[in-house]
């Protein structure tokens, strides 16, 4: 099978997800072009796993996989919390708002 | 126990005085007195265990290493912790353990201004582990870690509880002798380096030796000289000696004469020799001369001296200087020699500062002069005892000090490994003047026994009431009164044990 | 009784026992420790009496020798504890037991009421101990110790009296005058020692291997002459031997029993002892046989003369005794080897006589000087006749053990002069004219003392029984002893048998030089020896060895002259001092000769002004100062200079070049972050931007170099 829809596919997730990332002012928005850019990489990983080993049982790449499912629940949740605390300190959930971190 | 294995009974009485510092430092300085008998309890149950180990050496084969633990340690630069003992380390080691412990016992009643036995104790306990380690070290990164280590307590002793210019002392003796171990600390990585066999260890170093060029001994031997003979001391290298025994307190002169300063001729036979013997071999008709000096130079100062206590501190030169003069011979004989003048040395000056130090309590002073003779008449027992004492350290046979005074002049007659060759005119020069120098020595003790210990009291004290031996004195001194005895009647004691031992170091030094 | 030899260590151990014990517990004991001494002594001297038959009877023996291995010195030599019995140790054992007894006995009484009795026993004892392990020490190395050890003694016995400055001078004298000797000693011996090590042997200090060794030459002459020197230099200094003589009078500040063993009879004859156990050797080197004989001459003469203008009695009887050490030292010199043993021997006796005499006098009258005594006779008839009978003996006169002892050394002088060495005759014509010496002292001493009126403060009275029975004794010996080696005595064993070991048996011929090509030449001695078998045995290559055999016979010419000089000087004294002291003694009348006399040949003052003040105070104030200044100096300069160096390192290159970078670093660091800082915005979108832009300029570069 050919890589090339599960690539092109990937890609196109992945470049939403940088859009959304560095235009969306919506911290919420902001994460999920998060899970984009993750899920765009899974789609690689799978991908390519089946492409260099094709007949072989070793699911590496499926198993990086879930690894990153796993991590980005655990980082969406503490990123919501984050963006949760931010609205009720300042009311808002826009990201140019929150600038505590600069000189 | 058995000295094939246990080697932890070393490593335990190594270091047992320094964890007994530890322990002294967790309990209330307000515990005055506690603290004085704790640090007598460690020190007892330290020399117990040095007993024991003592009886279960094997003295039939004092050449080999007993009670070896050899563990990696700092594996980066190939340093590995090597303890062990042979019949060279063992008077020595006895010695360390003795004297630490009739001085926890002389301090239990005596302490110089500012008091705090916690502190002073805590250092003498740490100092026993320097002294003690650098002994029975068989590692040079070891051994210089040691050797280090004695320095800081020292400086505290004498910088805290010392005489007037304890200050000046202090630093002097930290610098001096800081300064010659630099350069001790670069002839041993030269030594590494030029050996390139990955290994610190003075045993298999020694079995490798001689190694590089005749030049690079030579430099190599050179800055181990200076670190060593300024710790004898030497003359020239001896001024830091008088200020610093001047000044310390009393148990500080004790180690510092009983111990300390056999570290450097220590030094001298177990690495310099054997690690550089070409080196030795060009340097030994130096040290010789130097020794001479050293002992005619010495009893001179002593002559005009007007302070007991540093007439006993010149004193050390002379007598140190026949100690050198036995490794000078470079045969086993003098190397005999050299170790048996360390443990006499050791007892019999280690007890002068004793007697010095109680007479200054006594008189409030130490100047020949003010005190002014009758002390034999005032405190019978006491004038017996230094002129026991004094008799002894001036070489009378049957006494300590005879054995390695005349065996040195003995052994130096016939120089070994082929010094007698090219320098048996020399050499015999230098026995003569040795000779002599046995002459100014009886010269000064005499002179001065006569002038603090006979006559009649002058009037300022006539009135006076002045303790004789007091029972802690009597405590802590006895042993090396009886030491003093014992050592003159069987040199064996001491000779036998080195006997392997230095059979084995000359092997080496032959090649 | 063979098996005697073997314990002879027992005469040893015995005093060193009495010693500790009467240190320890003397003063609890009736008789202050006394008893203990006594008690020992005289075990000691049956014992040593048992081993003197043994060996006399069956003279000559092989030495016995039994050792300890004591402790080894290194190299696979190692120390013994051994001794070495023969008929000289034996005769030393005898000698210094029975005086050490006597004076033991005397002191009992002389002592009583002193402070410090108990300790001056337990010292009588350990002299005596010190003293017999030189005498049976097998080894040179024990010999040294016992050599230092009598010294220690005599040292603390000198001073024994502490309180007064000058008792301590002069024991401090005493004491490094000697060491100084004992530099040469020690150095000898191991210079011998030395020699020996070559030879694959383990006891280089053994004096049996030494002078077997030496004997059949496989010693460096160089190494016998240069050892042998110095051994005699130690000998000079022990033995009293000009110029190292002037601790001896000195010494007589100690108490008058200590005198009288010490000074007189046994520690100051240890030199010669030590000379005649090393005889072998020394004789290998004509040099030194001829150095020993001239100071030995000087000696005899010149210690003889200062006993001439002394008021001191024990001063006259000191002096008595340098003179008469140095007899026997010339004997030694001029190959009298039994000779100068067997005056050393009878010697012993009569100058304890002499001491012991001089102690119950200065007890009777509390002065040593002979101008505070007189007309003593009658009051101390004991102590007359004993001290006379150790005049005569001292003074050699006929049919005394003095007589017969000093005329063996003359005779030895007189053939070795006829062997055709000149300190033969040197011995024989001074050695004479010293007799006149002596014996004029010596009536000048009885007469002074004996005759005229008493003139003391304290009335005289004669001393106890304790006191007298020693001098008694000591009298008989004082003339029994001679018949050992006399004409009447012409049958063997005689003391020259006794005095014989293989080494220097007639028989043994002496294989003295390298090739052992040696034919012994037997030279008749001629002159006033008439008959007998005396002979000089000579080794080839003039190396000159030699040692007097024979049967003792009359000299009568020899016997006329000592009877001459007798007259004439026993004339000379009753005319100067038969009516008491004289106004102006006439040995203070000689001019220059008696300055010089007074002044003991300014040995003393040239001692005390160009050795003993240099050192003590220039020399010894020149080293402190030079330890303070200049070394110290160098110490301190170094400190300096470092502080200086420190100091501008400090100020130029610390603060301005070091830490200028430092604080430049500082300052550009500051402000350029004034200036970056800026891109530290807060904002997660312009970072994110940053990101993504930097990666994709990644992956161009990395596009790029592939």
């Amino acid at each position: 099978m050919s890589p090339l829809g599960p690539l092109l596919l990937a890609t196109l997730l992945f470049c939403v997800g940088i859009y959304g990332v560095i235009a969306r002012r919506n911290a919420v928005l902001v994460l999920m072009s998060v899970e984009l850019m993750l899920n765009a990489v899974n789609i690689n990983l799978v991908a390519f796993s089946n492409l260099l080993f094709p007949e072989d049982a070793a699911v590496s790449g499926q198993i990086f996989a879930l690894f990153i499912i796993g991590v980005a629940a655990a980082e969406v949740g503490v990123g919501l919390a984050i963006v949760f605390n931010m609205f009720r300190n300042r009311a808002s959930v826009n990201v140019d708002d929150v600038d505590l971190m600069r000189w | 126990m058995d000295p094939n294995t246990a080697g932890w009974a070393l490593v335990v009485a190594l270091f047992l005085p320094l964890v007994g510092a530890g322990l002294l430092a967790l309990m209330p300085a307000s515990m005055d007195r506690q603290i004085r008998l704790a640090a007598v309890g460690i020190t007892a149950v330290a020399f117990a265990l040095v007993v024991a180990i003592t009886a279960s050496f094997d003295f039939g084969r004092t050449g080999e290493l007993q009670f070896v633990t050899d563990v990696g340690w700092i594996t980066a630069i190939d340093a590995r912790f090597i303890v062990a003992i042979d019949g060279i380390s063992m008077p020595l080691f006895f010695l360390t353990y003795l004297l630490p412990l009739l001085c926890a016992i002389y301090t239990t009643k005596n302490l110089p201004a500012p008091g705090k036995p916690k502190a002073f104790l805590g250092l003498m306990l740490m100092l026993q582990t320097g002294m003690a380690g650098t002994f029975v070290a068989f590692d040079l990164i070891l051994f210089f870690i040691f050797w280090e280590l004695v320095l800081v307590p020292m400086f505290f002793m004498i910088g805290m509880w010392g005489g007037p210019r304890r200050d000046y002392a202090s630093v002097k003796f930290f610098l001096y002798t800081l300064f010659g171990s630099v350069f001790m600390l670069i002839a041993f990585l030269a030594i590494y380096f030029q050996a390139g066999a990955e290994t610190w260890s003075i045993q298999e170093l020694s079995a490798m030796a001689p190694f590089g060029s005749s030049t690079f001994q030579t430099w190599a031997f050179l800055g181990m000289f200076l670190g060593f003979a300024i710790k004898v001391p030497m003359w020239p290298f001896h001024t830091w000696l008088p200020d610093a025994h001047t000044e310390a307190p009393t148990i500080g002169s004790v180690l510092l004469a009983g111990v300390l300063l056999k570290m450097g001729t220590y030094g001298f036979v177990r690495i310099a020799l054997p690690l550089l013997p070409e080196g030795a071999l060009r340097f030994a008709p130096i040290i010789g001369v130097l020794a001479v000096i050293g002992i005619i130079y010495g009893s001179l100062c002593c002559l005009a001296q007007t302070d007991v206590k540093r007439l006993i501190a010149f004193s050390s030169v002379g007598h140190m200087g026949f100690v050198m003069l036995g490794i000078a011979a470079m045969n086993e004989a003098g190397i005999q020699a050299a170790l048996f003048g360390n443990i006499a040395h050791g007892v019999i000056t280690g007890m002068l500062f004793f007697l010095a130090g109680s007479l200054h309590d006594r008189y409030h002073t130490r100047e020949i002069a003010v005190i002014g003779g009758g002390m034999l008449k005032k405190i019978p027992k006491y004038g017996v005892m230094l002129t026991y004492v004094a008799i002894a350290s001036l070489g009378l046979p049957g006494l300590a000090g005879f054995w390695g005074e005349f065996t040195a002049m003995w052994a130096a007659i016939n120089p070994g490994l082929g010094l007698a060759d090219d320098f048996q005119g020399l050499y015999l020069v230098l026995v003569v003047f040795a000779a002599i120098g046995t002459v100014l020595t009886a010269a000064y003790f005499l002179w001065l026994l006569q002038r603090i210990n006979l006559g009649e009291p002058p009037a300022q004290w006539a009135d006076e009431p002045l303790d004789d031996v007091k029972t802690i004195e009597w405590v802590s001194w006895t042993p090396l009164l009886l030491l003093v005895l014992a050592l003159g009647i069987f040199p064996v004691l001491v000779f036998g044990v080195q006997d392997g031992a230095v059979s084995v170091l000359m092997g080496y030094l032959a090649g | 009784m063979e098996a005697l030899l073997d314990y002879a260590w027992v005469v040893v151990a015995l005093p060193l026992l009495s010693a500790a014990l009467i240190a320890m517990f003397g003063k609890q004991l009736p008789g202050g420790g006394s008893e203990l001494g006594v008690a020992s002594l005289g075990l000691a001297f049956l014992a040593s009496a048992g081993i003197a038959w043994e060996t006399f009877v069956n003279s000559p023996i092989e030495p016995v020798e039994r050792a300890l291995e004591w402790s080894p010195l290194g190299g696979g030599f190692v120390f013994e504890l051994g001794i070495l019995v023969d008929g000289l140790t034996a005769v030393m054992l005898l000698l210094v037991t029975t005086v050490s007894l006597m004076v033991h006995i005397y002191s009992r009484e002389y002592m009583r009421g002193e402070p410090r009795f108990t300790y001056f026993f337990s010292m009588l004892s350990l002299f005596t101990f010190s003293m017999l392990v030189l005498v049976v020490a097998n080894n040179l190395l024990l010999a040294v110790i016992g050599w230092e050890l009598v010294g220690l003694c005599s040292f603390l016995l000198i001073g024994f009296y502490w309180e007064k400055k000058p008792n301590q001078d002069a024991a401090n004298k005493a004491f490094l005058t000697t060491k100084f000797g004992d530099v040469g000693l020690i150095v000898g011996v191991i210079v011998l020692s030395a020699g020996m090590f070559e030879l694959d042997t383990s006891t280089p200090f053994n004096i049996l291997e030494i002078n077997g060794a030496a004997a059949a030459g496989d010693l460096a002459t160089g190494t016998i002459v240069l050892g042998m020197l110095l051994i005699f230099l130690g000998c000079v200094s022990k033995s009293g031997q000009m110029p190292l003589h002037v601790w001896l009078p000195d010494a007589m500040a100690g108490p008058t029993p200590v005198s009288a063993l010490i000074h007189a009879a046994t520690m100051v004859t240890a030199g010669v002892f030590l000379l005649a156990r090393l005889y072998p050797v020394m004789a290998q080197s004509q040099a030194v046989m001829a150095v020993i004989a001239v100071v030995g001459v000087i000696t005899l003469f010149f210690g003889g003369l200062l006993a001439l203008v002394q008021d001191d009695l024990k001063k006259v009887l000191a002096y008595s005794t340098i003179s008469q050490l140095g007899y026997m030292i010339a004997a030694l010199g001029v190959g009298g080897y039994t000779a100068s043993m067997f005056h050393l021997f009878t010697h012993g006796f009569f100058k304890a006589l002499l001491f012991l005499g001089a102690g119950s006098l200065i007890h009777a009258v509390h002065s040593n000087n002979m101008s505070d005594m007189g007309g003593m006779a009658r009051a101390m008839p004991h102590t007359f006749w004993t001290f006379i009978v150790g005049s005569l003996a001292l003074a050699g006169f006929p049919l005394t053990a003095g007589f017969f002892s000093k005329d063996e050394i003359l005779i030895a002088g007189d053939i070795w002069a006829g062997a055709g060495f000149a300190t033969g005759a040197l011995v024989y014509w001074i050695g004479l004219a010293a007799a006149f010496v002596t014996t004029f002292y010596m009536a000048r001493v009885c007469f002074l003392v004996f005759a005229g009126e008493n003139r003391s403060h304290h009335p005289p009275h004669e001393s106890g029984k304790q006191m007298v029975g020693p001098l008694m004794l000591l009298a008989v010996l004082s003339i029994a002893s001679g018949y050992l080696l006399s004409p009447f005595s012409p049958d063997q064993p005689n003391f020259e048998t006794w005095m014989a070991t293989p080494i220097l048996d007639e028989d043994a011929t002496f294989p003295f030089t390298e090739d052992g090509a040696t034919e012994a030449t037997g030279v008749q001695g001629d002159g006033v020896q008439a008959g007998g078998e005396v002979v000089a045995v000579e080794g080839a290559e003039g190396g000159p060895v030699s040692v007097l055999h024979g049967v003792p016979s009359w000299h009568p010419d020899l016997l006329a002259i000592v009877l001459g000089i007798f007259a004439v000087a026993i004339f000379l004294a009753y005319r100067f001092y038969g009516r008491g002291v004289p106004e102006r003694d006439p040995t203070l009348r000689m001019g220059p000769v008696s300055t010089a006399l007074v002044n003991k040949y300014g040995f003393d003052a040239f001692g005390y002004r160009f050795i003993v003040v240099p050192v003590r105070d220039t020399l010894s104030r020149w080293a402190t100062y030079s330890s303070n200044h200049w070394l110290d100096g160098i110490v301190g300069g170094v400190g300096r200079a470092t502080m200086s160096v420190a100091q501008s390192t400090y100020r130029v290159l610390d603060q301005r070049v070091i830490d200028g970078g430092v604080n430049g670093a500082a300052f550009s660091a500051a402000w350029w972050s004034e200036r970056l800082k800026r891109i530290q915005s807060g904002d997660v979108q312009r970072y994110a931007g940053a990101l993504v832009a930097g990666v994709i300029v990644l992956i161009l570069a990395f596009i790029a170099v592939r």
